[in-house]
């Protein structure tokens, strides 16, 4: 049972004119429907992220949104990882592409979430066949989770490196993390730094990365 | 007046004293690994004790980041030794203690008060090239923090070792949700 979006602001202060704007102009784009999923809890940044959510699905008919409590789907809560809320995964209409968002993708991590909305909508920007092939080359599952912070500038293109993996290679999945929301997990991978890459939950990398880089590094595992 | 980052280690050799035994030390000393160069005005004095034992009470730490630490003062290996015999603090010390009496490292790094024969309260960090990475000179009265040291060595290692592409975080909690700005080229 999915919890009504109609329990949450329909604009977010996040999302000012001129943003709309472009965001209208880029989601033209799309031609087919998006599903963004959204795992709240109860706190003030899970609220933030549903009006963000609601906002995003007036830019175009092709975006729809669906609000769920951890727990409602457990398959989804793994998928999703609910132990970061607020947790959103971007759905090529009911087909998981894979991309995750913990937290608001405010800040510089808007030009990410808008490409894994693009990229779920059939508007992908074309990739060569050289990376197309390095991707392909990354056989063993993995999950990374991008620690970010929403100022960071190297941070955003690396998550749209990981979601764009993720989106051609189906054992890659990859979670946008806003790191300054999970005081344990910078705790956990004592992390000083980002962007931040967690592999499987374990061992980590830093930096930001080329798209080469990382598929060359990915295919290693 | 310039500042000194990125300044190379000019060959040096002065006497040190550590935990009992004296010998010469020289610039490939600070070679080949990440160094402290820890400057205080005396030995014998008040303030210092605490600051070259809250070091120590860290040695592991920054052994665990490949860096070797450095004391330095214009007293001779002597003085330490005679230090090290009055005070079990300074005894304890797991690091070398450079002595410098004719002000050879002092004047390399600027921290010598002429008039007085002492040097500032002055910390280098070099990297394992010798190039200063970072540094901070105090006033004689203003002490340092061993562990706010670990943090910059650890930065400064990390930039060394990944490049620029990291941004340093605050991680406070609270920190507001940054207004979104899209970067269109990156998407078109």
């Amino acid at each position: 049972m999915s919890i009504e979006s109609t329990a949450y602001p329909a604009k977010s202060p996040l999302i000012a004119a001129e943003l709309e704007g472009q965001l209208l102009q880029l989601f033209q784009k799309l031609d087919r429907p998006v599903q963004l999923v959204c795992l709240l809890g109860q706190d003030e940044k899970s609220t933030g992220m549903a009006a963000f959510l609601n906002h995003i699905t007036t830019l175009s008919p092709q975006l729809s949104c669906r609000f769920l409590a951890p727990g409602e789907d457990t398959a989804l809560d793994e998928r999703l990882d609910a132990s970061l809320l607020p947790a959103t995964g971007i759905f090529a209409g009911e087909e998981f592409t894979r991309a995750v968002f913990h937290g608001i993708p405010g800040g510089k991590e808007i030009t990410g979430f808008a490409a894994a909305i693009l990229n779920a909508g059939g508007a992908a920007k074309p990739l060569d066949r050289p990376t197309l092939r390095d991707i392909a080359a990354i056989r063993q599952p993995l999950t990374l989770h991008v620690c970010v912070s929403l100022g960071c500038q190297h941070c955003a293109q690396l998550v749209m490196h990981a979601q764009r993996i993720a989106l051609e290679n189906p054992l890659v999945t990859a979670h946008m993390v806003d790191a300054n929301l999970y005081p344990a997990l910078v705790q956990q991978h004592s992390i000083q730094r980002v962007p931040l890459t967690i592999l499987n939950g374990g061992r980590s990398f830093p930096g930001g990365k080329t798209m080469a880089e990382l598929t060359t590094l990915l295919a290693r595992m | 007046m310039t500042h000194l980052i990125r300044k190379p280690l000019e060959p040096f050799s002065v006497h040190g004293y550590r935990q009992g035994e004296s010998r010469l030390y020289t610039h490939e000393d600070l070679l080949g690994h990440w160094s402290v160069l820890f400057f205080y005005p005396a030995d014998f004095t008040f303030v210092c004790p605490t600051e070259l034992k809250d070091l120590g009470e860290q040695y592991d730490l920054f052994a665990a980041e490949g860096c070797e630490i450095f004391s330095v003062s214009m007293d001779s290996h002597y003085v330490h030794k005679a230090w090290a015999d009055a005070s079990e603090t300074i005894r304890a010390l797991p690091y070398p203690m450079l002595a410098d009496p004719a002000g050879v490292l002092a004047r390399q790094f600027g921290v010598l008060l002429e008039e007085e024969g002492q040097t500032l309260r002055a910390t280098f960090v070099l990297d394992p090239e010798g190039r200063v990475a970072l540094y901070e000179v105090h006033d004689l009265g203003i002490g340092r923090s061993a562990a706010e040291l670990l943090r910059k060595v650890q930065a400064a290692r990390f930039v060394a070792e990944h490049g620029d592409q990291v941004c340093p975080a605050n991680w406070q909690p609270g920190e507001e949700t940054l207004t979104p700005s899209l970067d269109l080229v990156g998407l078109l």
